[in-house]
């Protein structure tokens, strides 16, 4: 037991000195912040609904909703309320961010949980951030009234300037869009570049040899990369969850992905790690695996021909894209997401195993 | 009493042997040389002694402890200085050995402890990458004391390092033995081996070709007698086995005609060239 306790101090310890060390090394602490320059960026191109001055949106309600009396109070929007369904396309395709159809007794439907239609207009002529802010505050105000973080009604989106939906029916959200790929970005690009660095800069340093005579064993160094790689993840990805207000939707699932995710993704790092010598090498097939693992989030974005489609299957990271994607649209439900998690869990497990073998085969040498 | 026992040590490396049947005992306190040119099997022998690698055949045990069955005590009891300055580059002085120390349970006080008796205290909060390559390297040294071990590897010490730093770390390798420690120094220099070194062994291609003292390696390899210059130019070998000879160089000191006067016996490097046929420094 008081080796146990040894070998879990001796784990921190390393943990411990990677952290403060990838502080400490300018290149480490810049890709660590790169997420959130890229999270500036995207909001700079895309702006929120605080930058924006006033929203107007079109409204045709035929259901006295009380969705449209928190609108009627929201400052910063111009409501206009329209007789007919005609008036409300012919809007939004003139001057308005959106609009919104809502059928009669939907309050009602929603109450009972009977998931009612709701039309929502969007013209995608009018630029992207309009359309995402408009998208973000409708799916807030609608967990608003559901009193749930699962969307209540079945959003049909129509683009009036005649774009293609979105895979789900529902539009182009750019607010989910930027928030997943931007966790894609954080989880590879930590577990396939970082974690790597660290161990590979050991080796390339010699300080490897330093701790492989000290009471750490090769299974310790491993354990500590790991964990230190794990807390960067989380942590960098529970800023983005703050920033991109990603606390909605099935939050828990969306940890859990972000959770799997990074588990993979660091298991992947440190088996680079055990085959890579210098932190060339690690730059370069990082680079390349950053691209296979980031593919996948191009399926948020368009619609894929089938066979392209199937290619990304095969890539890990397609999972947690998909995870992501649902829980973050607050319609992940065990039926829908159970195939993602058994092959993300599986993902972990062989990585794992790889990492194992590359440390007995250090531990027998 | 032993404190490094090996019997009959080999390890191979995709069939090709690079340490083949080392055997040799050293004693608790004593500067052990380990000598022998480049690729002789010097680091190899040490990574097996240190744990780091298993070997093929053959056993060996420091103080009390097996390297391959008891690793994990082994580690405790032994300090390693290897032949790179391998430090956390980022890190101060201070983090470097705070580190080592949090590995092997150590309370801080030590750190301050070894930064005094390496003479870096007051550079302890400068950056690594400020050092010296002579203050670098008592760092290290002070590293692999931090645990008080019973043995401690030193691998080339003195490589690369200007004569005066050269010189300072001799004189604390010396003061450790002096506190009982015991020393397994592999070194290049063999002026530093012939001080520092009760005993010395001498590696060649995994095998070792000699082993014992400087000074009776020195005396069966080399010449008994003394090589002489005079004031006038020339020069005379005067061996020291014929009672005569002894009065020819006292004839010669009392006509105050030597200039220089130079003992024939052998250097170890002599002795390591007429063995195997190779220089030290290859």
């Amino acid at each position: 037991m008081n080796d146990r306790f040894a070998n879990l101090h001796i784990i921190w310890m390393i943990a411990r000195k990677d952290l403060v060390d990838a502080v400490k090394n300018q290149y480490l602490f810049l890709s660590l912040l790169m997420p959130i320059f890229l999270w500036l960026i995207f909001r700079l191109v895309f702006p929120d609904m605080s930058g924006m001055g006033t929203m107007e949106i079109a409204v045709h309600d035929e259901a006295n909703s009380r969705l449209v009396a928190d609108l009627r109070n929201m400052p910063g929007l111009s409501l206009s309320e329209l007789e007919t369904e005609q008036q409300v396309i012919d809007l939004v395709n003139k001057q308005a961010s959106g609009g919104l159809v809502i059928p009669a007794g939907f309050d009602e439907a929603v109450a009972g949980d009977q998931n009612p239609p709701l039309t929502v207009y969007i013209n995608s002529r009018s630029g992207g951030g309009g359309i995402q802010a408009f998208q973000s505050l409708i799916d807030q105000q609608l967990w608003k009234l559901a009193g749930h973080d699962t969307l209540p009604a079945q959003i049909k989106t129509v683009d009036t300037a005649g774009e293609k939906p979105g895979l789900d029916g529902s539009g182009i959200n750019m607010d989910r869009i930027i928030s997943v790929m931007l966790f894609l970005i954080t989880i590879v690009g930590i577990g396939v570049f970082v974690v790597p660095s660290l161990l590979v800069e050991e080796k390339e340093r010699q300080t490897l040899k330093f701790l492989l005579v000290s009471p750490a064993g090769p299974a310790e160094v491993v354990a500590g990369k790991a964990l230190a790689g794990l807390m960067i993840c989380l942590v960098i990805a529970g800023a983005m969850m703050i920033l991109n207000n990603s606390w909605a939707g099935n939050w828990p699932v969306t940890l859990l992905a972000l959770l799997l995710g990074s588990l993979f993704s660091i298991l992947l790092g440190l088996a680079m790690g055990g085959f890579f010598k210098t932190i060339a090498q690690v730059n370069t097939w990082s680079s390349v695996l950053l691209i296979v693992l980031l593919l996948p989030s191009w399926v948020t974005v368009m619609p894929l021909p089938d066979p392209l489609g199937m290619i990304f299957r095969l890539v890990p990271s397609y999972y947690l894209v998909d995870l992501l994607n649902q829980s973050m649209a607050g319609n992940a439900t065990f039926g829908s997401i159970w195939s993602s998690l058994i092959v993300l869990a599986v993902c972990i497990v062989v990585a794992f195993s790889v990492v194992v073998w590359t440390v007995k085969r250090e531990e027998h040498i | 009493m032993n404190t490094i026992e090996v019997e009959g040590l080999s390890r191979t490396f995709n069939g090709r042997s690079v340490v083949n049947e080392l055997t040799f005992t050293v004693q608790e306190g004593e500067i052990f040389g380990f000598l022998g040119p480049n690729g002789a099997g010097k680091t190899t022998t040490i990574r097996m002694l240190t744990g780091q690698i298993h070997p093929t055949n053959g056993r060996a045990s420091i103080a009390g402890f097996d390297i391959v069955r008891q690793r994990q005590q082994l580690k405790c009891c032994i300090g390693v200085v290897f032949e790179e300055q391998n430090l956390y580059e980022r890190f101060n002085g201070w983090e470097n050995l705070a580190f080592s120390a949090s590995l092997y349970g150590v309370a801080s006080k030590r750190v301050a402890e070894v930064l005094e008796q390496v003479g870096l205290r007051e550079r302890a909060k400068d950056r690594v990458q400020k050092y010296s390559n002579g203050m670098r390297q008592r760092v290290v040294i002070a590293r692999a004391l931090l645990h008080k071990p019973r043995v401690l590897f030193l691998d080339e010490p003195t490589r690369g390092l200007d004569p005066i730093a050269a010189r300072e770390i001799r004189l604390m390798i010396t003061s450790l033995v002096d506190q009982g420690m015991t020393v397994f120094l592999t070194t290049h220099y063999m002026e530093e081996a012939e001080h520092l070194c009760r005993q010395v062994a001498f590696i060649n291609q995994g095998r070792i070709v000699a082993l014992d003292t400087p000074d009776r390696l020195k005396a069966s390899y080399g010449k008994r007698g003394i090589n002489l210059t005079l004031l006038d130019g020339a020069h005379f070998y005067i061996p020291f086995d014929e009672t005569k000879n002894g009065e020819r160089l006292g004839g010669l000191a009392a006509s105050g005609r030597i200039l220089t006067a130079h003992s024939a016996e052998a250097s170890l490097e002599d002795v390591f060239v007429q063995l195997t046929g190779r220089r030290l420094a290859e």
